[in-house]
């Protein structure tokens, strides 16, 4: 069987009859929403956007997405804004090195990295790295 | 250019005298306004490079996010940073821009010599991306 290209999610507690209710559901905190195709919860969460890189994020500060993960977080977000992309991810996809992503105040480095769970009212931070010194490397 | 209270650019000064022969780090808030990045508070930092706190800096970004939330309920941004080159000329290293991501915010560099703050540099980080970053010289007006 093919590995999912989906990181791990929270599971719809509610089964596969539940998208014949609709959206949401009264089994799920509200503002989460039950997505009808991948039964999967995706909860309203907000991205802290750093000074650097508002200019391509609306000139927003902070942008709500629709995320049962990090990954899916990311995912809505360069998706809501696509000029992002390149300042956080590296050609091959990978999020830049310099990029720290916290969940609250958890780096998800030391969570479940990318595949964390978010749950809603989370707050997820981009925290580009700061460093230097005056020898030169 | 960087605009910053007197009280604020001593207590920058101050930190690099404190942490002497070690580089201190901390961070500029504020408000950008067009070119101008006017700070309005300023938040010190512990260095974490502990292997060679004399010649590297590195801030806990743990820390940066407590500091970015606080600023936040005082409707400040971060616009900047800080660090001392304890007896090293006040100039940006291949080092600093090497390690400098936030585009568009000022870096403020104090020599300290001998355990005492001499000159104090800013520098704006320009560019579009990794690839074309660089800093310029930065007036900073202390008012």
């Amino acid at each position: 069987m093919s590995q999912s290209k989906w990181p791990r999610r929270r599971r719809c507690r509610l089964g596969p009859t539940v998208g014949d209710r609709g959206p949401r559901s009264q089994n799920v905190d509200p503002p989460c929403i039950l997505d009808p195709v991948y039964g999967i919860i995706l909860c309203m969460a907000k991205v802290h956007i750093p000074t650097p890189l508002r200019q391509y994020a609306g000139k927003q500060a902070a942008v709500e997405v629709k995320a049962g993960s990090i990954a899916e977080a990311l995912s809505d977000l360069v998706s809501q804004h696509p000029d992002l992309r390149r300042h956080l991810y590296t050609d091959d996809g990978k999020l830049r090195a310099f990029v720290n992503v916290y969940l609250n105040d958890e780096d998800v480095r030391y969570l479940q990295k990318e595949a964390t769970a978010v749950k809603d009212s989370d707050t997820i931070s981009i925290v580009p790295s700061i460093a230097g010194g005056r020898l030169a490397r | 250019m960087l605009r910053i209270s007197q009280r604020e650019f001593e207590s920058i000064r101050r930190h690099g005298e404190e942490t002497y022969p070690h580089e201190c780090c901390g961070v500029l808030l504020g408000q950008m306004d067009g070119d101008i990045r006017h700070v309005t508070s300023t938040a010190r930092c512990g260095n974490t490079r502990t292997d060679s706190p004399e010649n590297r800096y590195h801030i806990d970004p743990k820390e940066l996010v407590r500091i970015q939330r606080e600023g936040r309920a005082r409707n400040e941004d971060i616009i900047g940073f800080y660090h001392s080159h304890p007896d090293h000329p006040a100039r940006w290293s291949q080092t600093d821009l090497a390690e400098a991501h936030w585009l568009g915010c000022s870096y403020v560099i104090t020599r300290v010599a001998q355990g005492k703050a001499d000159i104090t540099n800013s520098f704006g980080l320009t560019g579009t991306d990794e690839s074309d970053k660089a800093f310029v010289d930065e007036p900073v007006e202390v008012a």
